[in-house]
């Protein structure tokens, strides 16, 4: 590194790494495709640059891809074992309805997924960019990995920690913790129950491990850096999205062609989007007990009205908060100043709402966690503020996962399309804008939109997917009509 | 109290005695010229010491010691013609009334391009306490718009410039006063002003109100504390604490003639008389380059520093294209330039003095001065020895019997070179696209065997983001490894780049500093009117003590020219030199100014699809679709449902 041989009185020997780590990106994809990790070199006191720094001398970005591989492995590997093994309990208590026998998975076609998993990701060209272009997003997939691999392996411990690394560097896998809860608690057989005292002793122990690993991280970057600038500067610069440097989401467009005085209200509508989803994805990903098999015509599950209910819920204190909150400043005067601190407020507040419902409504319902962490980890990389193409890399790699719902899937070939077309026209209009000149910002503008149209359908055709064949696995495969005619299935 | 009183009446006595129907100002200049008529054979600050007879009738001895001095003084006044008053020499007078003195100065120097380089200088030096706290109430010379500044804001050195074009080192030489393109500020405040950026934001204010300037737009995304590189000018240049120092430039600032005018008017004798006659806007702008400056600082009196004054230097430097201008004739003369000729020298000044370079032209082979001149004069400046007429204008003979000066320069020859400057810099932006870019500063050593180490300062705006990793300092193909690099890196909107390095050039060297840069897309709002004529980086300044060909003059009395006497200089074998390289002009990437409402219209469509679909899912289960009824069907069950009977 030239950087070595001029002695720099920087505060941080960080800084210059992480110029380096921008400067590396290739001119290929650029910032347009990477996004920019979080600032780098904007946000001086960046300490995850510091351990990135430290990370980076021992490992290389191509090894911490690798730790994501291995760990998504055996994650997965472990998981489709419990899948194997439930399902196996499940046939022997003849759970299922005869017709659903072609729904049930056979051991042969679990057998490659772990490894369609690693190559999944390792192969992916998205993981491959950015490994190129050193970015710390590669980092941030690998702690994100041996989180859900130690969650899935059932240490509690070593989940927290994980969890808690991710959201030191950015504060969106937050999110994770209900999963990973859900999960936790499941494999430790701990009833999910309000007035069981060793539900809420869990809940503490992992709360204590996730708050203290948290606080440890925190208080050594303060020693490291001997002041608590870098909180505003690390998260301010992931919540109030100063950067508007294009890539791969929707904010940057956005809050540079927006109105100075809704910035701050569109900034907590758009920051919510990640963490709202949370409840109501936890509540709906539940498993529903079979009903007699004897009932064909079921009646409608009496908590089915609750998702709903927890959706308003959420909009409607997320609203009021934004409100209260763009009220707030409004009446003092310091926008600038307490633009930072009101919407880490708000969403903080937002953030402690949702998780206390959240875990207050798993205690009745409690399944499918590692496909609700799927979900989590797709809508954070479609709504998080500075969203890299390894975001996307990470939840493609649990697409194989998922092999047993593409039967249900509705615009796979539009999806997938529209996807690669967009990752091909990305460089393209790029180009066509940033050297040739021919091209303007609206071009790569309509790009992204389209690119992040495309992840929504493909998220949530995979959660209507999920849903339909769980309706199968306890309904039946063949639906009849009263009359005995043919039904076909619809979301009503 | 009771003497202000009755000097305020003997003045107000004193202008009602003269001419009744001119204006208040007039008043004085043409009392005070017919005075000086009479006397023409008197020294030069006779009409001073007329004046504050007449103004101060009560201050008897000081008049007598001012005599003194001058009296003290008359080969000096014929060979050097300094300035004769030097009312610093009168510090150990009883009466501790500060004194005021006003000296004027224009040095004309042929250039070897064809252009001529006019530079004004004036200086008020008032004798005052300026680290005392004290209220001055009083004001004479001294402007008072400033001195109120100064107190209010705890100043203690204020440096002030307005530029229009950009000074080309190496068709012209250096400057004697250098200044970078737009405007440019820097102020040392007083160790007692404890929140210095508050101070600051309020007299940027102040002083755009005053000058009429946008520095109003000097915020904190501008301004930045240099380490090393703006030292103190005045006395008390070793306390050099930089907290106190800021320094902010606006490259883009537009000099015109709503900037001239206030400047004008902080002239004792404003443009009605003296040199300032000749600043006249409409020729003035219409030239190559233009600067004026206000520097204010502390000096001493003497060598002994028993007395300190503020100094308020006044400078105008302006380069004229006369040779293209006038039909590829060279000659030149002061209504040419200037459309005025000089008739007078400022009745309040005690040195009123016009210089020509003559140096290149000691026998009269190069061009014909006219009207000649036996006075000559030597100064060492920028380290070199010049050579200089001499005119006089507080001598009537000057002035000769037509009353009007107007000086000729007619070119015979137009060979002869200038000599290089040792040392000249430049600057420009390499690469394409509107990404990534790379800023090149080349600083070039012309000195054949010398070495000297320059002090590079950069100040660049946080929307282009340096890579500074990428810094290189190359010199005839080789690392050129700085002993000092001070940086400071910048914040999104709060605060820019700040890059200071200590670089040696080697002798006869071009040294070449590269750092690459990203741009940074602004939000829509931020972009200039103008978005795609790009944005301006301000110049570089380099400041550097040069090693010297003759000896440099190290006393700093005040009996130096004016011009050659404003850097303070420590040893004979070197002199200060800064230089100021291109603004850089840099384009960013630029969003569509015309579409807000449908980029908001279609990202919040994407969110709202996003939701939707998500909610769909999350509210909504799965039935068995019922077939709907046709609408015959439909409309018989409202009706079977009105009539009470059960539907079909």
């Amino acid at each position: 590194m030239r950087c070595k041989s001029f002695r720099f009185p920087l505060e941080s020997s960080a800084v210059s790494f992480a110029t380096l780590l921008s400067s590396l990106i290739p001119d290929l994809l650029l910032q347009g495709s990477y996004g920019r990790k979080y600032g780098n070199f904007v946000v001086l006191d960046d300490i995850f640059e510091r351990l990135c720094c430290l990370f980076s001398v021992v490992v290389s970005f191509q090894l911490a891809d690798v730790i994501t591989a291995v760990a998504l492995y055996m994650a997965v590997a472990d998981y489709n074992k419990q899948v194997f093994r439930k399902q196996k309990y499940a046939l022997e208590a003849d759970r299922y309805p005869l017709d659903c026998l072609e729904l049930i998975r056979s051991p042969k076609e679990m057998y490659y997924i772990p490894l369609k998993v690693a190559m999944f990701y390792l192969l992916n060209p998205f993981t491959i960019l950015c490994c190129v272009a050193k970015s710390t997003c590669g980092l941030n997939n690998a702690i994100i990995a041996l989180f859900i691999l130690t969650t899935i392996k059932g240490s509690v411990l070593l989940s927290a920690i994980f969890l808690s690394l991710a959201t030191y560097q950015s504060i969106y896998p937050l999110t994770l913790c209900a999963p990973a809860l859900l999960y936790l608690m499941q494999r430790q057989y701990i009833p999910v129950n309000f007035r069981r005292f060793s539900f809420w002793w869990f809940i503490a122990q992992y709360a204590f491990m996730y708050l203290g690993s948290l606080f440890v991280l925190v208080c050594l970057s303060f020693f490291l850096l001997g002041s608590w600038d870098y909180l505003p500067s690390v998260y301010g610069f992931i919540l109030s999205v100063p950067d508007l440097t294009p890539n791969i989401g929707l904010f940057w467009y956005f809050f540079a062609e927006m109105f100075e005085h809704f910035r701050l209200f569109f900034l907590c509508v758009f920051q919510i989007n990640v963490f709202f989803y949370t409840i109501p994805l936890s509540v709906k990903l539940k498993y529903v007990p079979p009903p007699p098999r004897s009932r064909h015509q079921p009646s409608r599950p009496h908590y089915a009205t609750l998702p709903c209910v927890c959706v308003c819920v959420c909009v409607c204190v997320c609203v009021c908060v934004c409100v209260c909150v763009c009220v707030c400043v409004c009446v003092c005067v310091c926008v600038c100043v307490c633009v930072c601190v009101c919407v880490c407020v708000c969403v903080c507040v937002c953030v402690c709402v949702c998780v206390c419902v959240c875990v207050c409504v798993c205690v009745f319902y409690r399944e499918h966690p590692v496909f609700l962490i799927f979900m989590q980890l797709a809508v954070i990389s479609i709504f998080k503020s500075y969203p890299t193409v390894g975001d996307i890399a990470l939840y493609m790699a649990f697409i194989p996962v998922w092999n047993h719902l593409h039967r249900f899937l509705r615009n796979i070939f539009l999806v997938s399309c529209v996807l690669l077309a967009c990752s091909a026209l990305f460089p393209v209009l790029w180009h066509l804008w940033i050297y040739a000149g021919s091209a303007n910002s609206n071009f790569y503008y309509a790009i992204t939109l389209l690119f992040n149209v495309a992840q929504i359908l493909l998220v949530s055709d995979y959660f209507y997917a999920f849903l339909r064949r769980e309706h199968h696995l306890t309904y039946g495969l063949y639906l009849k009509r009263k009359d005995g005619s043919e039904a076909t299935l619809v979301l009503k | 109290m009771a003497a202000r009183r009755r000097l305020v009446s003997a003045l107000l006595v004193f202008l009602c005695a003269s001419s009744v129907f001119s204006g208040a100002e007039s008043q004085e200049a043409t009392l005070t010229g017919g005075h000086r008529a009479a006397a023409v054979d008197d020294p030069p600050t006779d009409t001073e010491r007329a004046e504050q007879a007449a103004e101060q009738p009560a201050v008897e001895e000081r008049r007598w010691e001012a005599t003194e001095v001058e009296e003290a003084t008359p080969d000096e006044a014929a060979g050097e013609k300094q300035d004769t008053s030097a009312p610093g020499t009168a510090a150990p007078s009883s009466a501790p009334q500060p004194k005021d003195d006003f000296q004027e100065e224009l040095v004309v120097r042929p250039l070897h391009s064809g252009d001529i380089y006019a530079s004004f200088q004036f200086r008020t030096l008032w004798e005052t306490d300026f680290t005392r706290e004290n209220k001055v109430s009083h004001y004479r010379l001294f402007p008072k718009s400033l001195g109120q500044v100064i107190s209010k804001f705890s100043v203690r050195e204020l440096h002030i410039s307005f530029t229009q074009g950009y000074w080309r080192t190496m068709q012209w030489g250096q400057p004697f006063l250098p200044s970078p393109p737009g405007a440019e500020l820097w102020v040392w405040f007083q160790d007692s002003v404890t929140d210095v950026d508050g101070t600051w934001k309020e007299l940027t204010n102040v002083l755009s109100g005053i000058f009429c300037a946008s520095l109003n737009f000097i915020d904190s995304t501008n301004t930045v504390q240099p380490s090393a590189s703006f030292k103190p000018l005045g006395i008390g240049n070793e306390a050099t604490d930089h907290r106190f120092l800021r320094y902010a430039t606006l490259p883009r600032e537009i000099v015109c003639t709503e900037n001239l005018t206030p400047w004008k008017k902080l002239l004792p004798c404003g443009s009605k008389a003296g040199l300032a006659v000749l600043l006249k806007s409409e020729k003035l702008f219409h030239s190559s380059f233009h600067s004026q400056a206000v520097h204010i600082r502390p000096v001493c009196e003497d060598r002994q520093c028993k007395t300190t004054s503020w100094e308020l230097r006044q400078t105008l430097n302006v380069v004229f294209d006369l040779y293209t201008s006038g039909q590829g004739k060279r000659e030149w003369s002061l209504f040419k330039m200037f459309s005025r000729t000089l008739t007078e020298a400022c009745p309040l000044a005690s040195s009123s003095k016009i210089y020509i370079d003559v140096t290149d032209n000691p026998q009269g082979e190069q061009f014909e001065l006219s009207p000649a001149t036996a006075l000559l004069s030597q100064a060492v400046v920028l380290g070199d020895r010049r050579t200089f007429s001499v005119y006089d204008l507080t001598q009537q003979i000057t002035f000769g019997s037509v009353r009007s000066l107007n000086l000729l320069i007619r070119w015979k020859s137009t060979e002869g070179d200038m000599l290089r400057p040792l040392l000249h810099a430049e600057r420009y932006v390499a690469g394409y696209g509107l990404q990534t870019g790379e800023i090149h500063t080349l600083m070039y050593n012309n000195h054949p065997y010398r070495s000297f180490p320059v002090l590079l300062l950069d100040s660049v705006p946080w929307y282009l983001r340096l890579y500074i990793h990428t810094l290189t300092v190359t010199s005839k193909g080789k690392d050129n490894k700085p002993s000092y690099i001070h940086y400071q890196p910048s914040k999104d909107r709060l605060r820019p780049h700040l890059l200071e390095m200590l670089v040696q050039l080697p002798p006869n060297s071009v040294t070449e500093v590269t750092v690459q840069f990203e741009r940074a897309l602004l939000k829509w709002t931020e972009y200039t009117p103008d978005p795609n004529h790009g944005f301006y980086v301000g110049s570089s300044v380099i400041s550097s003590l040069v090693p010297s060909i003759v000896a440099m003059d190290t006393n700093s009395t005040l009996k130096r020219p004016l011009f050659s006497s404003f850097f303070p200089c420590k040893e004979e074998s070197s002199f200060f030199v800064r230089i100021y390289t291109e603004p850089l002009l840099v384009n960013l990437p630029t969003p569509d100014f015309s579409m807000p409402y449908n980029v908001i219209c279609l990202t919040c469509t994407v969110v709202a699809v996003g939701y939707g679909s998500l909610y769909n899912l999350l509210t909504r289960s799965f039935q068995i679709e019922e077939p709907s009824p046709g609408l015959a069907k439909r409309i018989a069950n409202i009706i079977r449902k009105m009539r009470g009977v059960p539907p079909l």
